[in-house]
């Protein structure tokens, strides 16, 4: 008997983010946000796809790069389970918040406005992506 | 994986009278995957996709399902293929579910429950007559006559036009989470390229009766490449130039290959798949598909 | 595919099985009004002379009005069932979806072709039957409306009885039909189909009696009685024949008599009365003159007695041309691409 997927994916077609990629991110969203949790069933291929209408192929891709940073395991004929959290300890993120709004009153004060700022956090964000299991 | 195309066509021709609706067409279709083609109304996706149907006889050329040539006659392909015509012709006064029954009766194979259980789900009224229903759920029947065959190779011409925002999706959805089970290879046209980006893995571009380019979408996107620079400079030589546009004092230039050592005066910019395919459809000395093609797609064509 | 042949068709044989019913109850009723004129005034069928009967004449005009629609129900039926058959698909790009299913277009249209047209022929079959028992009181028509016989048979072999009785009803039916559906694959529009069956149904419908006909079997010949008796008048030509009741009268000719030829082998007995007729002016020595030459002036006829021949013969012509237009219609379905 067939469940109720149990998270809902979305496709922003206008970002440029390639859709692979964005089923990748939004399973480690969720996993962030504790949505997900280790031995959770993730969404089938064909679930994902009645969700978002697009290629099959594409959600494959997705479900195989998420196996390959070790997020998640397929067991046959059950589906794709999840298998441990990301590497975020929670109760650093109030820490790091203040380290942020540190940072930003500092950006302030050295005149950048609103798209430095974004373009610096993007930068930062992507050469962190490399580093990141 | 087999090494035999779903859809392979060889020097494809078909002239209408003096005219060739289609010309020298060579392409092959892989099996599992989902190939889009593309191109404004009256390139001759309509035309290539009656071939591989069987409606047509090629003038020259061949087309094959599966190594098998396709012959209008014979009964061969049609047991592997669905064809989805452009016009949805579905017998108006037959009811939803007597649809269903025609596709059992004049089909060797035939999967009546998934069929109607695809309806159900799409509140399609399975007793109602086909010819009052939606222009949506017609489209949706006229699918599932596609589908319940349990076909290997899908050949859809335009199955999403002129459909409102939900049939399309429903439409859509549908048959991916069909592909998602079943593995099946699909061959859909259309002339917008924002429907096909998310669903196909590859991507044939035609115009004027002939194919342009055709590849992986992937693979399109990472060759291809916009430089912008002032206008009159020469055009850098590693490169492929596919089309250029020009304003006052700049120019764009679509260019197939990786562009290296092209000097600071050419900025690089990644296209979207939209310019590619317009690029294409300028190369052509008839501009006239590239603007109607433009404007059904909603593209800028002013420089950036 | 039965199903679907059936299905779609099921409205429509409904309807022509109505119309056809109705057609045969009107014939009934007509028959038996008729049968009540006809022994209330003591006419009976081997007397030919009878006073004129006033009501008749309504009756005779709604005989007439039954006569011709039955002379024009293969040609309806065949604009109905057969023009449609391949046209309207091609006009509604159904054919698109059938021929893209499972079954092969030569399979699809032999069944669709076959089932419809045996059916049409189940139909037509039934209402033969009744106007087999009709055409026997239209012998009463004639007696009634004119009330003299000129000894000319008003028989089966003639239209209008002749091709709605025995097997020409059905075999008209199968050639009108055949004719639509090739017209209908060919032209690829209902329309033009409709209107080239009628004009080749009406074609044929008139060559067949005026010259196929009259020659499906051997012709028989009365000589004028004018000719044998001695003393007959000049310049009457009109005389009475007498051929034999329910034969069908072919008209005013000449032959050589049996055994005999003409002096030169290879003339005609038209040409050679045409040369006595250049040469004598006047009547006695005209009749001397084709006596001479062993020549016979009388009336050409089909018998009576020779009607199923005719009507076998005659069917077998249509049925086998309609196969040939089966054949044609294939042709060109398959010959048929986008």
């Amino acid at each position: 008997m067939e469940s109720e997927p149990t998270i809902q994916f979305r496709l922003d077609r206008r970002s440029g983010v390639p859709a692979y990629r964005q089923v990748v991110d939004q399973v480690r969203q969720a996993l962030r946000l504790g949505i997900l949790r280790p031995g959770d069933q993730i969404p089938t291929v064909r679930d994902v796809v009645k969700q978002i209408a697009i290629n099959p192929n594409t959600v494959h891709r997705a479900y195989r790069d998420l196996e390959a940073q070790g997020l998640t395991e397929g067991r046959p004929g059950s589906g794709t389970f999840i298998r441990r959290t990301l590497s975020k300890v929670p109760d650093q993120q109030p820490q790091l918040q203040q380290q942020l709004e540190k940072w930003m009153r500092a950006a302030r004060a050295a005149g950048l406005g609103d798209e430095a700022i974004v373009a610096l956090v993007a930068e930062a964000t992507e050469s962190s992506k490399k580093e990141e299991v | 994986m087999t090494d035999v195309a779903a859809l392979e066509t060889v020097g494809l021709g078909r002239r209408y009278g003096a005219k060739w609706g289609l010309r020298d067409c060579s392409l092959a279709v892989p099996e599992g995957s989902i190939t889009g083609l593309v191109g404004p109304n009256g390139a001759g996706k309509s035309t290539l996709l009656r071939l591989a149907a069987g409606l047509s006889r090629p003038t020259m050329g061949t087309v094959s399902i599966y190594g098998e040539p396709v012959r209008p006659n014979s009964t061969q392909h049609l047991d592997r293929i669905g064809y989805f015509d452009q016009l949805r012709p579905l017998y108006s006064g037959l009811r939803v579910d007597e649809t269903l029954r025609f596709g059992e009766k004049f089909n060797q194979h035939w999967d009546n429950d998934a069929a109607l259980g695809w309806l159900k789900d799409l509140d399609v009224p399975l007793t109602e007559r086909v010819g009052r229903l939606s222009l949506g759920q017609q489209a949706l029947v006229a699918l599932s006559l596609c589908m319940g065959k349990r076909p290997d190779l899908l050949l859809l011409d335009e199955p999403v036009a002129s459909l409102d925002p939900l049939a399309r999706r429903r439409l859509l959805e549908t048959l991916l989470g069909t592909v998602a089970e079943r593995g099946t290879t699909v061959f859909l046209s259309s002339h917008i390229v924002s429907e096909l980006e998310p669903v196909c893995d590859n991507l044939i571009i035609l115009s004027s009766s002939s194919v342009q380019i055709s590849g992986s979408i992937e693979g399109l996107l990472a060759d291809h490449h916009v430089l912008v620079g002032p206008r009159g400079e020469p055009e850098p030589s590693e490169v492929e130039v596919i089309s250029i546009r020009s304003a006052e004092r700049q120019a764009a230039l679509l260019v197939r290959g990786h562009p290296m050592d092209i000097g600071p005066t050419w900025q690089v910019v990644q296209p979207d798949l939209d310019e590619i395919v317009l690029a294409y459809l300028s190369h052509r000395p008839d501009h006239s598909d590239a603007e109607s093609f433009a404007a059904s797609n909603s593209i800028d064509r002013s420089t950036s | 595919m039965i199903w679907l042949v059936w299905r779609r068709y099921r409205v429509l044989f409904a309807l022509t099985a109505g119309v056809l019913a109705g057609i045969g109850i009107w014939m009934l009723m007509l028959g038996h009004a008729l049968d009540a004129a006809k022994s209330s005034h003591a006419c009976t069928s081997s007397t030919f002379r009878c006073p004129i009967y006033v009501g008749a004449f309504s009756l005779s005009n709604q005989a007439e009005a039954i006569n011709l629609l039955l002379l024009a129900v293969p040609c309806v039926l065949g604009i109905v069932f057969g023009a449609p058959l391949v046209a309207g698909e091609l006009e509604r790009n159904t054919n698109r979806l059938v021929w893209t299913q499972g079954i092969s277009r030569t399979k699809w249209l032999m069944v669709k072709w076959l089932s419809v047209v045996l059916s049409l022929v189940v139909l037509v079959a039934v209402l033969t039957l009744i106007t087999q028992w009709w055409t026997g009181h239209n012998y009463e028509r004639v007696l009634l409306n004119l009330g003299l016989n000129l000894g000319i048979g008003l028989g089966r072999l003639q239209p209008p009885y002749f091709p709605v009785t025995g097997l020409a009803l059905g075999a008209y039916t199968v050639f009108a039909f055949a004719v639509g559906a090739a017209l209908g694959a060919i032209i690829r529009k209902t329309s033009w189909a409709i209107v080239g069956t009628v004009v080749i149904y009406t074609t044929i419908s008139v060559l067949m009696v005026l010259l196929v006909r009259p020659s499906l079997a051997p012709q028989l010949f009365v000589e004028n009685p004018a000719v044998t008796a001695s003393g007959q008048s000049e310049g009457s030509y009109a005389v009475l024949t007498h051929i034999p009741y329910d034969s069908w009268d072919l008209g005013f000719g000449y032959r050589y008599a049996p055994g005999a030829s003409g002096e030169a082998p290879g003339t005609s007995a038209n040409a050679a009365a045409q040369r006595c007729q250049d040469q004598n002016y006047n009547y006695s020595p005209y009749l001397a003159c084709l006596s001479a030459h062993r020549v016979q002036m009388g009336t050409f006829y089909q018998a009576g007695n020779h009607y199923w021949e005719l009507q076998w013969r005659e069917s077998a012509l249509l049925v086998g041309t309609g196969v040939i237009l089966f054949g044609l219609t294939v042709w060109s379905v398959r010959r048929w691409r986008a």
